[in-house]
């Protein structure tokens, strides 16, 4: 089929496809490519050929820039291997970043302690048990049941108080931020209770008077208040401090 | 890490499709999108190694479908590359002989978003053929015809880049390389008939 066909018209396919016949023998030829089927297969080789240096000019150009680019991702930090990782190894990350966070949220913790937070932390309102029939209380405990911390504190300067009105009067000052307050009748309860050789509401004092001392800032005093509860097992506020708190506790400075 | 010119997915196609493969725009692919593509190589049995290869295939396929406008901008440009990726990929896990799983693996993605690109990837046999092809025309032969149809330079350009007489000289070295070209595609058995499906699309 090929001897058929002149290397004059083999050139004019080519200048067909390369767009530089006039329009008429463009017309003419697309007619032959429609009714002989060899000079269309003529025209199919020609664009083959065309296709495949163009098919070969992206191969070169790309591979060409190939090694250029690998070597610039590498260097710019793109190029991550991924190699496999042994369950071990997984474990040991995991762990590792478990460790970072717990170190993190620890000093966090440190940094960001102060009495008055860790005060904060610890405390909860005095709640007083339910009456027995017979059990007569005083105006002050009724107002303080009452939730009516103001009325409470209005008998703070009353004569003859007992160990139950000083008691609740330093609870009604300790809700209402006066540690300084709540210090004083804390410690008149605890000396009236030494004096009396009674035990009236004593575990909650002491622990209350710790509390206070750690809201006002004095930190080695409610330190040792609480070194005490936490070494008697039997104490009721033994459970109330928690490891946590302790170690808390024992970073502060005084 | 260089930075170089950002192109959109618009921008890029109508570039490539009006013959523009300049440095720049590889350059672009490469830095835009290697590193996501090569996760995917290398969480499925690949090293990185092979990642890099792929990738390589990746751009010349992208430009070769756009230019032959197989790219129909269906989906974004960086889908349309992740489904080549993944392709040539799975396709060269096939010819690795790890089958299996992966046969079915293939089958079961598809090439839902880059369906003309099938016979493109599938036909990796046949480019390398061409490759070689091309590479026994011989320096002259290869210079000229690159430069005609590939970088689409005119004859008297031409003529600057080469030791030609004149522009008639390098119109019949053109020619007759071509032709040379041709015989030599004839003469590997199955290589046109693959190269006709891989190459020639419809206009």
């Amino acid at each position: 089929m090929k001897d058929n066909y002149t290397p004059e018209l083999n050139e004019i396919i080519l200048q067909y496809l390369d767009g530089l016949l006039p329009e008429k023998e463009r017309e003419a030829l697309e007619a032959r490519f429609r009714t002989e089927p060899a000079l269309a297969e003529e025209l199919e080789n020609a664009r083959l050929g065309i296709a495949a240096v163009r098919q070969y000019g992206i191969y070169n150009q790309v591979g060409s820039l190939h090694s250029e680019m690998m070597t610039e991702l590498q260097q710019g930090g793109k190029m991550v291997s991924m190699k496999k990782r042994s369950p071990f190894r997984i474990a040991f990350r995991a762990a590792a970043a478990v460790l970072i966070l717990l170190a993190g949220f620890t000093i966090y913790q440190y940094a960001t302690l102060s009495p008055a937070r860790l005060f904060d932390e610890q405390y909860s309102r005095f709640q007083p048990g339910t009456l027995r029939s017979g059990d007569n209380s005083s105006v002050i405990e009724t107002a303080y049941r009452n939730g009516n911390m103001q009325e409470v504190i209005r008998f703070e300067n009353d004569a003859n108080l007992s160990v139950r009105d000083h008691f609740f009067i330093g609870q009604a000052a300790l809700q209402l931020k006066d540690a300084g307050k709540a210090i004083l009748h804390f410690t008149s309860a605890a000396q009236m209770n030494k004096v009396n050789q009674s035990f009236t509401y004593q575990p909650d004092i002491e622990y209350y008077l710790a509390l206070s001392y750690l809201s006002n800032g004095q930190t080695s005093q409610a330190r040792d208040l609480l070194q005490a509860i936490r070494s008697n097992p039997q104490h009721p506020y033994n459970k109330a401090i928690s490891n946590w708190f302790w170690m808390k506790l024992k970073w502060m400075n005084d | 890490m260089a930075k170089g010119r950002h192109f959109t997915d618009d921008e890029l196609v109508k570039l490539i499709q009006e013959g523009d493969t300049s440095g720049e725009i590889i350059r672009f692919l490469y830095r835009q999108y290697f590193e996501v593509l090569s996760v995917y190589v290398q969480t499925n049995s690949g090293a990185l190694q092979d990642a890099e290869d792929v990738f390589q295939e990746v751009v010349v396929a992208f430009i070769s479908l756009v230019q032959n406008r197989k790219f129909r901008g269906e989906s974004s440009v960086k889908t349309f590359l992740y489904a080549l990726n993944r392709n040539i990929w799975l396709n060269e896990l096939k010819r690795r002989d790890r089958a299996g799983a992966r046969n079915a693996r293939y089958v079961k993605e598809g090439a839902t978003e880059a369906p003309d690109a099938g016979q493109y990837i599938a036909d990796r046999e046949a480019r390398a053929q061409l490759m070689k092809v091309v590479e026994e025309l011989g320096d002259s032969c290869r210079q000229v015809l690159l430069l005609f149809y590939y970088e689409n330079l005119s004859m008297k350009e031409i003529l600057s880049h080469t030791r030609f007489e004149n522009e008639q000289v390098v119109r019949n070295k053109k020619y007759k390389c071509l032709k040379q070209l041709e015989q030599l595609i004839k003469a590997r058995p199955g290589l046109a008939q693959s190269l006709k499906s891989v190459l020639l699309y419809e206009r």
